[in-house]
C-alpha cells in the first residue's frame, strides 16, 4: 500500500506541477462565471417564464455540465500520457525495477490521476456553489451528490484510456476515449429518452442493435443522466441505479484486462 | 554462494536472438564486469534479471528467487543506462520517492538522502528540478537512488557514462567502498579501462553468446612479462635473470623477462643488489582487458 501511495503522490505532484491543470481550471472557472448568469432573476425558455425553482435547477444543471465537461477533459488529457510517457521516456524502468508489482504501479498512477481530476472538480464545484449562493441565496448541496455519482464516469474514462494506451499510442487512446464517451452518450439518449426512441420505431434492427450496444458498451451517458437526476427532474423520470452497477462491472473487466496486458508487457 | 545463476538463458525478440543459451554464475561479494559490443545482449540480461523483460527459454535466479521477484528486487540497487528521470521532481524529492518505493521510513529516507547527496556532491543542487541537471549530475543522482536502501547487490548499467574523469573516479571509489562492505556488484559496461580497474571477474558477451568468463589473468591468451630498464646492461645481470626466468630478451637498456612462476618478480630486487645494477624502472606488462576483449570478439567473428 505504501508503494501505491508513493506512486500516487508522485503522480499528483506531476499533475499539479503541470501548467495544463491551471489552464483548464482557469478556462472552466471563466465558463462558470458566465454560467452563473442563469441563476436567480427572470429566466425564459421558448417564451415561457421559468419559476425560481426551475431557473435554479436549470442553472445548477448548466454548472454541472461545465464542471463535468472540464473534469472529463482533464481526465482524458492526464490519463492518456500517465503511463505512456513513463514508457516512452524509460522512466518506468526506474519504478518497476524496484520492489513494486506492476499492478501496484498501475493503481498508483490511477489514484494519482483521479486525485488531480477530483481536486479540479472539487475546486470548480465549490467555486460554482459559492457563486450560486451569492446570486440565489441557496447552497446547491444536490450538486455534490451529482458530482459524487459522476466520479464513476471519470473513474471509468481514466481506466478505459489507460487500457487503450497500453496497447496503442497516447493519441489513439485519447481519441478513442472521447469517441467512445460520445458514442455511449448518444446511444444512451436513444435508450432513455422517448423523443429519440420514437425515431427508431419501425426499424426493428436498429432497436435491437441499440439494445445490444447499450449492454455491451460502457454506460457513460446513462451514469451522467443518473447523476444529473439529483439536480434536475427532467432526468430523474427515466433513470435508475442500473448504470452505476453496469459501470462498476465494466470497471472490473477493464482492470482485469489491464492487469493482464500490463503484466505481459516488456520494457 | 552465487548471487546470480543463469541457466541456458535465451531471449528472442521478433527478429533477433538477444541471448543464446547463456550460463553464468556471479558469486556473492564479487565485482563482476559484463562486457560486450553494442547489441551484444548485456542490457537484455539485466532487464531479465529485474523482470522488465521475460526470457524465451532457460532461467535466472537472484538470491535464490526467480528473477523479477519482488523480494529479490528489494535487495538490488539498479542504475539504468542513460538514467531518465521525471524532470519536474527535485533531486531530494526523487531520492525520497526511491526510498518510499523501497519501504524506508521517513527518518531513514532523510538520513540516506542527506548522506548520498553529500557524498556525490549534489547537496547544493538538491532543491533544483532534475530537468536542470547535467548528464553527469543525473548519473550521480541515479547512483544515489540505487544506494538508498543499502542493497546487497548493485546492478550498474554503464555507471560512468557521461561523467568527467573526476566524476568517474568518485563512482569508482563508491563501487570499491561497496565492494569492501561485501556487496555484489554487477557492472555492465563497454568502458574497458573502468572494468579493468574495478572488477574481480569479467564475462564477454557477443551476439547473445557468452564467449569468455573468468578472472582477468585467466582470460589472457599471452603470459605477462616484466619490463626492467637499467642504466647500463651487463652480461652478469643477464645471466642472473636467466636463472630465475623462462626467457630474457634485451632491447636497448630494457630487459624483457618472461617469468618462470609467480616468484620471479620477487627475486629480481635480490638480483639487482647481487649484480650491482642500477635499475631505472620495473613494471609488469600484461595483456590489457582491451586486448583480451578485442581478441575474443575477433576470434568469435572468424568462427
Amino acid at each position: 500500500m505504501r508503494q501505491i501511495l508513493a506512486i500516487a503522490g508522485n503522480t499528483i505532484k506531476e499533475g499539479l506541477r503541470n501548467k495544463m491543470f491551471y489552464i483548464l481550471l482557469g478556462i472552466a472557472l471563466i465558463f462558470i462565471l458566465i454560467g452563473r448568469g442563469c441563476m436567480g432573476g427572470s429566466v425564459s425558455v421558448q417564451n415561457q417564464q421559468l419559476s425560481p425553482d426551475e431557473a435554479f435547477s436549470l442553472g445548477t444543471t448548466i454548472g454541472f455540465f461545465i464542471i463535468t465537461f472540464w473534469g472529463l477533459t482533464l481526465a482524458g488529457l492526464l490519463s492518456m500520457g500517465a503511463i505512456v510517457s513513463d514508457v516512452e521516456t524509460g522512466v518506468i524502468t526506474t519504478f518497476i525495477s524496484k520492489p513494486i508489482s506492476r499492478l501496484e504501479y498501475l493503481l498508483g498512477k490511477f489514484i494519482g490521476v483521479l486525485a488531480v481530476v477530483l481536486i479540479n472538480v472539487a475546486v470548480l464545484g465549490l467555486g460554482f456553489s459559492i457563486l450560486v449562493f451569492l446570486k440565489a441565496g441557496i447552497f446547491p448541496f444536490a450538486l455534490f451528490a451529482s458530482l459524487g455519482i459522476f466520479v464513476l464516469n471519470i473513474v471509468l474514462l481514466i481506466s478505459f484510456i489507460f487500457l487503450i494506451s497500453l496497447v496503442t499510442s497516447r493519441i489513439i487512446a485519447m481519441v478513442f476515449g472521447i469517441l467512445a464517451y460520445v458514442f455511449s452518450t448518444v446511444l444512451d439518449i436513444f435508450v432513455y429518452f422517448d423523443a429519440a426512441r420514437e425515431k427508431l420505431i419501425g426499424i426493428p434492427s436498429a432497436q435491437w442493435i441499440t439494445k445490444i450496444l447499450y449492454f455491451a458498451f460502457p454506460q457513460w451517458g446513462s451514469t451522467w443522466f443518473y447523476s444529473a437526476s439529483f439536480i434536475n427532474d427532467f432526468f430523474s423520470q427515466t433513470m435508475s441505479f442500473w448504470p452505476v452497477a453496469h459501470t462498476l462491472l465494466y470497471l472490473c473487466l477493464i482492470w482485469v484486462s489491464m492487469a493482464f496486458v500490463f503484466s505481459r508487457k516488456e520494457f | 554462494m552465487s548471487t546470480i545463476i543463469a541457466t541456458n538463458l535465451t531471449k528472442d525478440y521478433s527478429r533477433v536472438r538477444a541471448l543464446a543459451g547463456v550460463d553464468l554464475a556471479v558469486k556473492e561479494g564479487e565485482v563482476f564486469g559484463f562486457l560486450g559490443p553494442n547489441g551484444a545482449g548485456k542490457t537484455t540480461f539485466i532487464k531479465i534479471l529485474l523482470g522488465l523483460v521475460f526470457p524465451t527459454a532457460g532461467g535466472i535466479s537472484v538470491f535464490g528467487s526467480p528473477a523479477g521477484n519482488t523480494a529479490a528486487r528489494k535487495r538490488i540497487g539498479y542504475l539504468p543506462e542513460n538514467m531518465r528521470l521525471q524532470g519536474f521532481l527535485k533531486g531530494r524529492e526523487f531520492l525520497d520517492l526511491s526510498g518510499k518505493l523501497y519501504g524506508l521510513s521517513r527518518e531513514v529516507r532523510k538520513e540516506r538522502a542527506d548522506r548520498y547527496l553529500k557524498l556525490l556532491g549534489l547537496s547544493d543542487d538538491a532543491h533544483r528540478p532534475l530537468r536542470e541537471y547535467s548528464k553527469g549530475m543525473l548519473q550521480r543522482v541515479g547512483i544515489a537512488q540505487a544506494l538508498m536502501h543499502n542493497p546487497d547487490m548493485l546492478l550498474l548499467d554503464e555507471p560512468t557514462s557521461g561523467l568527467d574523469p573526476i566524476g568517474a573516479k568518485e563512482i569508482r571509489d563508491i563501487i570499491l567502498a561497496e565492494k569492501w562492505r561485501g556487496k555484489t556488484i554487477f557492472i555492465n559496461s563497454h568502458l574497458l579501462s573502468e572494468v579493468e580497474r574495478t572488477c574481480d571477474r569479467v564475462a564477454i558477451l557477443n551476439h547473445g553468446k557468452l564467449i569468455k568468463v573468468g578472472k582477468l589473468d585467466a582470460l589472457s591468451t599471452r603470459r605477462a612479462t616484466i619490463l626492467m630498464e637499467v642504466a647500463e646492461k651487463s652480461e652478469k645481470l643477464h645471466e642472473a635473470l636467466a636463472r630465475v626466468a623462462e626467457q630474457v630478451q634485451v632491447k636497448d637498456n630494457t630487459y624483457i623477462i618472461t617469468p618462470k612462476d609467480d616468484q620471479t618478480m620477487a627475486l629480481i630486487p635480490g638480483i639487482i643488489v647481487e649484480t650491482g645494477a642500477r635499475m631505472i624502472s620495473i613494471r609488469e606488462d600484461r595483456e590489457s582487458l582491451e586486448d583480451i576483449f578485442l581478441g575474443a570478439i575477433k576470434q568469435e567473428g572468424t568462427k
